[in-house]
């Protein structure tokens, strides 16, 4: 289909650089477009400032843009319509972008954008290259753990957490070992550190734990702790949409990003960062009702893909791995045992020796 | 590198004959301008500015007087009080959030959309970045929002047949779709 420059009727454009549009309405209603409501005569922009408009647009306006002809179509597709930084501005945000979607924005950011939402969507289990931390180039996730109230006293009080401190944190090596990671900035020593934990912690991957239905793997960890095998932790993607993993247990809870302080805070996006505010000190947005030009809100909260500006995560409410979910694991290791087993065998087997319980 | 403003006066001429006067200084943002007039050095080589006592008026025959009018309105202001640089994507959901300053606002709503559109093509032209971008601003907030229905409306772009419209929408469903 080839697309014939036109000119608009009476008046001369600037035809500086070839302009091709399809599909322009030929009526003369140009002496009508002067009331309020008036059409703008952007399809005699030339591709550049259509462009320029374009890229203010957010995901779902630039997408509703691409379906109202077939110039816009094309043009809506391309990376200068506003993709690239779509994407950059959008990954800012989120804890875990899919390689594959980086690796994609230089040629097809719109594509890049659809595979990492698509990946942050579909794919809830972890990879190991996403799970493990590298000390010598210290790439990789450091994990936030406390534990959930359900572990009982004697693990809580101890826990930094519920005193309204900073979670502690711990790193997976690709050896299989689990490290301390402190970042306390206060001596001259290299900060972060990696520390030896006080009791040795070991993880590794499974992928059929006895309560829990089968995942791929990368969807269920299990820890050692001091000789002992404790409850698996499950995967999956953070309820606060902000693309990190948390890993759940009965009794302990891990996210690859710092949870949110037990105090009554909230994860708020200000400018760039994620930061901690006091709920009482969140600002009330100020609405106005009119759809008075300076005061009228574009459509951007409300994206699927936005991050959610409370965290679920700051008490047990919203955790979704119990007791009663987990209850043979966690009968075991309360009656001592040191390995827990997995595998479908497993379940009959534990049927079959506790049966009754 | 000095900074002295320049002080002389420049003449601008519209298609339809109107002359509009400001300082070199203001019209050195309007770069297609300020080089034909030869008001920056391209290129530093360290030659004494060539500052000729008077410079001569300059014909834009392709903006109209109340284009120009505009125009300079803005960067006459410009001079005054510097528009602050619209990020990218927009740091804000309303036009006031992402153009705090007053004087921008009501400049960029005091003009009707056809008005508008030829102030954009004119900054456009005359390679005025910061009141292309404002121009943009405005058009992206009329557009903001909007379904492909109203933006058609707004655009008077001829309708997709249903199959267009509908392969379309289908090609975007993955931005629509929620958690699995």
């Amino acid at each position: 289909m080839t697309d014939i420059p036109r000119t608009r009727r009476g008046k001369k454009i600037e035809a500086a650089s070839s302009v091709t549009w399809s599909n322009l309405s030929d009526d003369d209603d140009d002496d009508n477009n002067n009331n309020n409501d008036s059409t703008l005569a952007l399809p005699q922009l030339p591709e550049e400032l259509f462009f320029r408009i374009s890229s203010f647009l957010d995901v779902i306006s630039l997408v509703d843009m691409g379906t109202t002809n077939r110039y816009y179509h094309a043009l809506c597709q391309s990376n200068p319509a506003g993709w690239t930084n779509l994407c950059l501005h959008l990954w800012r945000t989120k804890i875990h972008v899919a390689p594959e979607a980086r690796a994609l924005i230089q040629e097809n950011a719109l594509e890049a954008y659809r595979v990492a939402c698509a990946d942050a969507t579909q794919r809830s289990y972890v990879t190991k290259h996403e799970f493990c931390y590298n000390p010598d180039t210290h790439q990789g996730t450091v994990w936030s753990f406390r534990f959930k109230e359900s572990a009982g006293a004697d693990w809580t009080s101890v826990d930094p957490w519920y005193r309204g401190l900073p979670c502690r944190q711990m790193v997976f090596l690709e050896s299989g070992k689990g490290m301390q990671y402190v970042n306390d900035n206060n001596n001259d020593e290299e900060s972060p550190r990696l520390l030896d934990p006080p009791v040795p912690i070991a993880w590794r991957f499974l992928t059929r734990p006895m309560d829990l239905p089968q995942r791929p793997l990368g969807s269920y960890v299990r820890f050692t702790v001091a000789g002992r095998d404790v409850p698996t932790y499950s995967v999956r993607r953070s309820p606060n949409g902000n693309w990190g993993f948390v890993m759940e247990s009965c009794w302990g809870l891990y996210a690859s990003y710092p949870l949110p302080p037990r105090r009554k805070k909230i994860l708020r996006r200000a400018g760039e960062e994620p930061t901690w505010i006091h709920a009482d000190e969140e600002e009330s947005t100020a609405h106005s009702s009119h759809d008075h030009w300076r005061n009228k809100r574009i459509r951007t909260i409300g994206h699927p893909h936005a991050t959610l500006s409370h965290d679920p995560l700051q008490d047990d409410s919203q955790l979704l791995i119990t007791n009663e979910i987990q209850w043979r694991e966690a009968f075991l290791y309360n009656v001592g045992a040191r390995v827990l087993p997995e595998g479908d065998q497993a379940i009959d087997d534990f049927d079959r020796a506790w049966g009754g319980v | 590198m000095t900074t002295s403003k320049d002080t002389r006066e420049v003449t601008l001429i519209s298609s339809d004959k109107q002359e509009f006067k400001l300082s070199a200084e203001a019209v050195k943002l309007a770069r297609m301008v300020a080089s034909s007039l030869n008001l920056i050095q391209e290129d530093d080589d360290g030659d004494e500015d060539d500052t000729a006592a008077e410079l001569d008026p300059l014909e834009l025959s392709r903006v109209e007087g109340s284009v120009l009018a505009k125009v300079v309105e803005y960067l006459s202001h410009y001079l005054e009080e510097p528009m602050k640089e619209i990020p990218q994507p927009l740091g804000g959901t309303t036009f006031n959030e992402v153009m705090t300053q007053e004087w921008y606002q009501t400049y960029a709503y005091g003009m009707s959309d056809e008005l508008l559109f030829q102030v954009l093509t004119a900054a456009n032209y005359m390679e005025i970045q910061p009141l292309l971008d404002l121009a943009c601003l405005r058009v992206t907030f009329q557009l903001q929002g909007k379904s492909a229905e109203e933006i058609r409306a707004i655009l008077n772009l001829p309708k997709l047949t249903p199959e267009e419209e509908a392969r379309a929408r289908e090609e975007h469903r993955w931005v629509f779709e929620e958690t699995s």
